[in-house]
């Protein structure tokens, strides 16, 4: 299982007619080489051999044969390999490429490099090594600050951390390369390519069904573009998702999809893995003659790649079949040369797989002791990468292979394994529905269609399960059954005990947080005043019969409210949430008072970068405070500027008006009263915050027009404080 | 004509409360003008009004400013409030009229047709006077009771006892007066809650500061210190000493 390719393209997206024009207006060679090269790029998602072709003529044209080139050009080389799958030529040429390294590289160059030198680690399975490869880029890129690489480098190390079984910090990268895609220019495929990862990443946990939500929603985002290479993949993956629950039909028709789109692509491998996949299908219905047309046409589509994984693939699967076939010794022969193309590139999870066919195979042939070795084998391989999920197939196997040795102690025992690690599947299951469940009401109306969709899946999975091991056991199953029930019993109250436990837990933290909040209460809390004029707004809006006016404004200003009620009791929260809070927030004022003034919110963009933390809706009673009492709506060309900017070790926050200003507001009582409240607010929370982090933060207020003594000036300073302040 | 001033400092409130009161098909004359306590004052100079609705939260101050500085007052007035507990306390004490923002249009239309009642009545400043009185904070509280004939201002201290008769409640105070007004004993028991009153059976609000003792004969009753006695209800018994306990 590999993610997509890290894609290097700096700027944004070009179509192909747009780069062949700026080829033909290039002035320069290098001008001129950088579309080529983007070309080439392009062509590695739509047409491989058209790649190819580009790849050949940068090679030849001697125009290029300066060292002013070699680097760039060995870079594109490297993507073609990875593209075509051939992880050897990939690893050696990334290799070759370290040995050029040089002062004269440019950062882009080396940060790309040290994404391909992490992608070669991944291969290698080092995902350790990978991680830290990529971080080395990570910091390169906070000085480039590029929110496609950005959102790449995230993408890469969400997947290194997949890998290393972190599930947590792989999803926070994950959605870190999320955030970062939706801010480029280019949203589409590079914001497609991140939530697929985060499919890979969910499903690698097992969390089938959000994997093919995630998978569905990527696939939507590309629908109408001609990223062939992606659409291929991600249709497979699903396919492949559809395929390990059974859902034959589904499975059959997103393989012949991505099919499709590979056969455009002409890309062997994946044309090969399509083919592979859909004679899957048809061993699963039992038609063993397509499945074994499907099977050699694949083959005969793979042997011409260098791809040995895919390879292996190929005869892993015939090796099935003909055992399906009753034919154990040309099976067994597949398994052993699908083992061969395994090893040679260390993949232990296909090892696995294929040690679990091999046991199945020899018991077949009734060798049970060697039989017995290689299943065991499996499940020690597996459960050394924490891979439990297929576990119990072999369990079960090695429970069939005792009872025909008429050991019925052990095939007992290895039963009881099997239902053990099949209902750790089913537990698996349920903290996905929970995982689901939370998923839903996080995004979109669209994605929660498809994850209604993909809950259908689910029960006919469990449903499948559940008959499948019905079936198997009944013979067994009658004589122990006793002993199961009492086993099953004992699980019950385990797992009872074990929430119980974390029930109780959750209660502490509950009182914990509760003590926590009832310290924030001073914490800015939205003036009921304002909540109550903004419906009152809303309903003059719908008496006036402009429903898309009131709609708008109500969307708004429960967005606002759905912002606070999230994130007001909250120590911190992201300088991005706060912007957008302020942004609901003053739209809804500016609404109230029907646009006349303007406001502008100005943010370093090094803060966005770094994920900055501020304390929520600090600046809330002071912009009120511009508004309201400020009287910026009676003022000419009334406006309004938050800025965040940084000032060393601190976080500088201004807000600018140039309303009426404090003197002549300080005649009226109320709004006297209403500002120093404010003040009074801010300056206990920085006090609070000075206190913790031993800072020497501040709350200043001046005039903005020092002669006229109109406008105000506010000025809060707090320490800098960032989401991922180790990294 | 009958002339409405509507007073709110947003622009789109204002327009559509008057709208909404000319959509009512009373015979008036809707003015929207006035967005500060200064275009207020001014409104209500330039169109001498008959009823004024006055939005209590504007950016240089208040709507009681507003009735503050004007001269002579003799117009009704009904509060407009998004939200301001404090203030609508004292409204209610006042036995002044107002509206919560969204407005009902119902509650308007009430609102507006019981002014125009009041309109042709003989106007008493006593309420706003007690309306300024009772916006000072710490301050021993004074309500407004209506009758039919005319306006009493009580200290809250100088009630004893409030008694049902169907919609109607009767204020026994510290003087020896009996008042009759049209409203009923849970309004009373709503707005003075908070003070020192308690609702010692269905039809009787006492001011626990006047009970004198209690009497165990005939199933148990107050005596307050004018010499009255009120019937204590069984199950509000043990709530009541523990008041008393209290004090």
């Amino acid at each position: 299982m590999f993610i997509g390719f890290p894609n290097t393209i700096f700027s944004q997206q070009r179509t192909e007619i747009e780069i062949k024009n700026n080829i033909n207006k290039s002035k320069t060679n290098s001008e001129k080489f950088q579309f080529e090269v983007e070309l080439g790029k392009f062509y590695l998602t739509t047409n491989f051999t058209k790649a190819n072709t580009i790849l050949d003529q940068l090679k030849k044209n001697k125009a290029y044969n300066t060292s002013k080139f070699t680097f760039k050009r060995m870079l594109f080389e490297i993507q073609c390999a990875h593209a075509v799958k051939d992880f050897v030529r990939f690893n050696q040429l990334t290799e070759k490429a370290k040995g050029q390294l040089n002062g004269s590289i440019s950062e882009k160059e080396k940060f790309d490099w040290l994404i391909f030198y992490g992608v070669s680690k991944q291969i290698k399975l080092d995902y350790s090594g990978a991680v830290s490869v990529h971080f080395q880029a990570l910091k390169i890129n906070q000085r480039l600050r590029n929110h496609i690489q950005s959102s790449e480098i995230n993408r890469m190390i969400a997947w290194d951390y997949t890998n290393l079984n972190k599930k947590d910090s792989a999803l926070y990268y994950s959605n870190r390369s999320i955030v970062f895609a939706r801010k480029t220019n280019s949203k589409s495929s590079i914001l497609a390519e991140c939530i697929n990862t985060q499919a890979l990443i969910y499903k690698y946990f097992n969390q089938i069904e959000i994997g093919i939500a995630k998978n569905m929603l990527a696939i939507e985002i590309i629908a109408n573009t001609t990223d062939y290479e992606k659409l291929s993949r991600y249709n497979r993956e699903i396919g492949l998702s559809q395929l390990d629950i059974k859902n034959w039909g589904e499975a059959e028709a997103y393989f012949k999809k991505s099919l499709s789109f590979a056969n455009q692509l002409e890309d062997q491998t994946q044309i090969g893995l399509a083919l592979i996949h859909l004679a899957a299908v048809e061993l699963g219905k039992k038609n063993l003659k397509q499945a074994k047309v499907f099977a050699f046409q694949a083959e005969a589509a793979l042997i011409t790649t260098q791809n040995s994984e895919a390879i292996g693939d190929i005869d892993n699967f015939i090796g099935i079949l003909f055992s399906e076939l009753k034919e154990y010794k040309q099976a067994a022969s597949r398994l052993n040369k699908a083992l061969v193309n395994y090893e040679s590139i260390g993949n232990r999870n296909k090892i696995a797989l294929v040690y679990h066919h091999v046991g199945k195979v020899l018991l077949e042939q009734g060798k049970y002791n060697e039989a017995e070795n290689f299943l065991n084998r499996s499940i020690n391989m597996r459960k050394e990468m924490k891979q439990i999920v297929s576990i119990h197939e072999s369990y079960k196997v090695l429970s069939d292979l005792f009872l025909r040795k008429g050991n019925i102690q052990n095939a007992f025992q290895y039963l009881n394994y099997y239902v053990l690690y099949l209902d750790s599947n089913n537990l698996l299951q349920s903290t996905r529905s929970i995982a689901e469940i939370n998923e839903t009401f996080k995004t979109q109306d669209q994605l929660r269609t498809i994850n209604l969709q993909s809950d259908s899946i689910k029960s006919a999975r469990e449903k499948q399960e559940l008959t499948n091991s019905k079936l198997e056991n009944t013979q067994l199953r009658n004589t122990y059954q006793l002993i199961t029930i009492v086993f099953i019993l004992f699980i019950v109250i385990a797992a009872g005990l074990i929430l119980k436990n974390y029930w109780n837990r959750n209660k502490l933290l509950q009182l914990q947080k509760e003590s926590e909040m009832s310290q924030t209460l001073l914490r800015s809390q939205m003036n009921p005043h304002f909540i109550f004029n903004a419906m009152s707004v809303i309903q003059s809006y719908i008496y006036d019969n402009d429903p898309s006016k009131s709609s708008k404004f109500l969307v708004n200003f429960s967005r606002l409210m759905r912002l606070i009620l999230e994130n007001s009791s909250k120590e911190f929260i992201t300088l991005e949430t706060e912007i957008e809070i302020l942004q609901k927030y003053l739209t809804t004022q500016k609404l109230r008072f029907e646009d006349r003034f303007a406001f502008e919110i100005v943010v370093d963009p090094l803060l966005s970068e770094i994920e900055t933390l501020i304390p929520p809706m600090i600046t809330q009673p002071f912009i009120e405070n511009s508004i309201e009492h400020g009287q910026l709506h009676t003022v000419d060309n009334g406006f309004i500027e938050v800025k965040f900017t940084r000032d060393e070790e601190m976080l500088q926050i201004t807000i600018i008006d140039n309303g009426i200003g404090r003197k002549i507001a300080g005649t009226s009582k109320k709004s006297k009263e209403h500002h120093s409240m404010a003040m009074k607010i801010t300056e206990e929370r920085i006090s609070i915050i000075n206190k913790k982090y031993t800072s020497s933060g501040f709350l200043h207020i001046t005039d903005f027009n020092k002669e006229k003594e109109t406008g105000t000036v506010v000025d809060i300073k707090i320490p800098l404080k960032f989401k991922d302040q180790n990294s | 004509m009958i002339k409405v001033l509507v007073i709110d400092d947003e622009n789109k409130t204002r327009e559509f409360i008057a709208k909404l009161i000319r959509s009512f098909g009373l015979e008036l004359e809707v003015i929207a003008q006035g967005e500060s306590v200064e275009t207020a004052l001014e409104a209500i100079e330039s169109n001498q009004p008959n009823i004024v609705l006055l939005d209590i939260q504007m950016p240089d101050g208040t709507g009681f400013d507003v009735l503050k500085r004007t001269p002579s007052k003799n117009f009704e007035v009904i509060f407009i409030t998004a939200h301001q507990e404090f203030a609508i306390k004292a409204i209610k004490f006042s036995a002044l009229d107002y509206i919560l923002k969204p407005v009902d249009p119902e509650e308007l239309r009430d609102a507006i047709e019981h002014a125009i009642q009041a309109v042709s009545e003989k106007k008493d400043i006593k309420q706003f006077d007690t309306l300024q009185h009772n916006l000072v904070p710490h301050q021993k509280k004074k309500l407004v009771l209506k009758t039919q004939e005319s306006v009493f201002v009580v200290e809250l201290d100088d009630i004893i006892r409030c008694e049902a008769d169907k919609n109607y409640t009767f204020f026994f105070l510290t003087s020896g007066k009996k008042i009759l007004v049209s409203k009923t004993l849970k309004d009373f028991e709503t707005l003075l809650s908070g003070s020192h009153f308690f609702r010692i059976q269905q039809s009787h609000l006492v001011n626990i500061n006047f009970v004198d003792r209690y009497d165990k004969t005939e199933g148990g009753s107050v005596i307050m210190k004018d010499g009255a006695a009120v019937p204590l209800s069984p199950a509000k018994k043990d709530l009541f000493f523990k008041i008393l306990e209290n004090l």
